[in-house]
């Protein structure tokens, strides 16, 4: 009579292999067709956010302000948000996309107030 | 029985400057009585710890609305730090989702963050996957 043979499961592979299962069970033709609009959605201001991650050098020298920013371009900053919105609106920009630029610290962990 | 719940819309997180990737919403956000392309957009934090949400007092400033009114209220941190914030109505508005009107707290200190929370969560479905640093939204609750 042989040994029992040890079974070696690694659960990790094991449940994403059932979950992927799950899920290609639930996208089969035998489930109900939706219109379903499951894709990454666009966000407002897309350009911006991707501007801000790719020029942090530029980003860094107005720390611990608010930035008014269209495009590429930063239209106006400061210290005060009405200020920056104001200075934003006085240069042609009627909805301006404004935000606060926090300084990295590492050491520093942020909760949300 | 587990409920399941299927979400129409999906969001990576949005990058800031402090610490890369976060539960940030770019939303736009206007006072009731002006158009609304007449709004500003800002960035809010996803905050499934905040009851009401709270934004920057210094945005009315911007429309020419005074902060201070007659709804007061008192939010606090973990650290039971108190700040002062009013209660205003406006529309918060978010691309192919629609329009919600919710009373935010404005703050009359200069906080850094935007905090939307469970009172705008109570008008949609809200999913997060952390692990994957996306969330998932659906315009009814």
């Amino acid at each position: 009579m042989s040994p029992p043979r040890l079974l070696h499961v690694n659960f990790d592979e094991l449940l994403q292999g059932l979950t992927e299962k799950a899920v290609a069970s639930s996208q089969s033709a035998a489930a109900p067709a939706r219109a379903v609009e499951r894709v990454n959605v666009r966000t407002l201001r897309e350009r911006e956010v991707e501007w801000r991650r790719t020029h942090p050098e530029i980003l860094k020298q107005f720390e611990n302000e608010w930035v008014a920013l269209e495009g590429e371009k930063i239209i106006a900053h400061g210290p005060d948000a009405a200020d920056v919105i104001k200075a934003a609106r006085a240069e042609g920009i009627r909805k301006p996309y404004v935000f606060f630029v926090e300084p990295k610290d590492e050491n520093v962990i942020m909760y949300g107030l | 029985m587990v409920t399941t719940v299927e979400y129409t819309h999906q969001f990576a997180y949005a990058h800031t400057e402090k610490e890369g990737v976060c539960p940030v919403i770019t939303v736009s956000m206007c006072p009731p009585e002006l158009l609304p392309d007449d709004g500003i957009e800002v960035d809010a934090f996803l905050d499934s710890g905040t009851s009401t949400s709270l934004f920057n007092g210094s945005f009315l400033r911007g429309f020419d609305i005074d902060v201070i009114n007659d709804r007061s209220k008192t939010f606090t941190s973990t650290a039971g730090v108190p700040l002062a914030a009013y209660l205003h109505r406006v529309k918060i508005m978010l691309p192919s989702l629609g329009t919600f009107d919710l009373d935010i707290g404005f703050s009359i200190d200069p906080i850094r963050r935007n905090l939307l929370g469970r009172d705008f969560f109570n008008l949609v479905q809200i999913g997060f996957r952390e692990n994957q640093l996306q969330y998932f939204l659906k315009a009814t609750p």
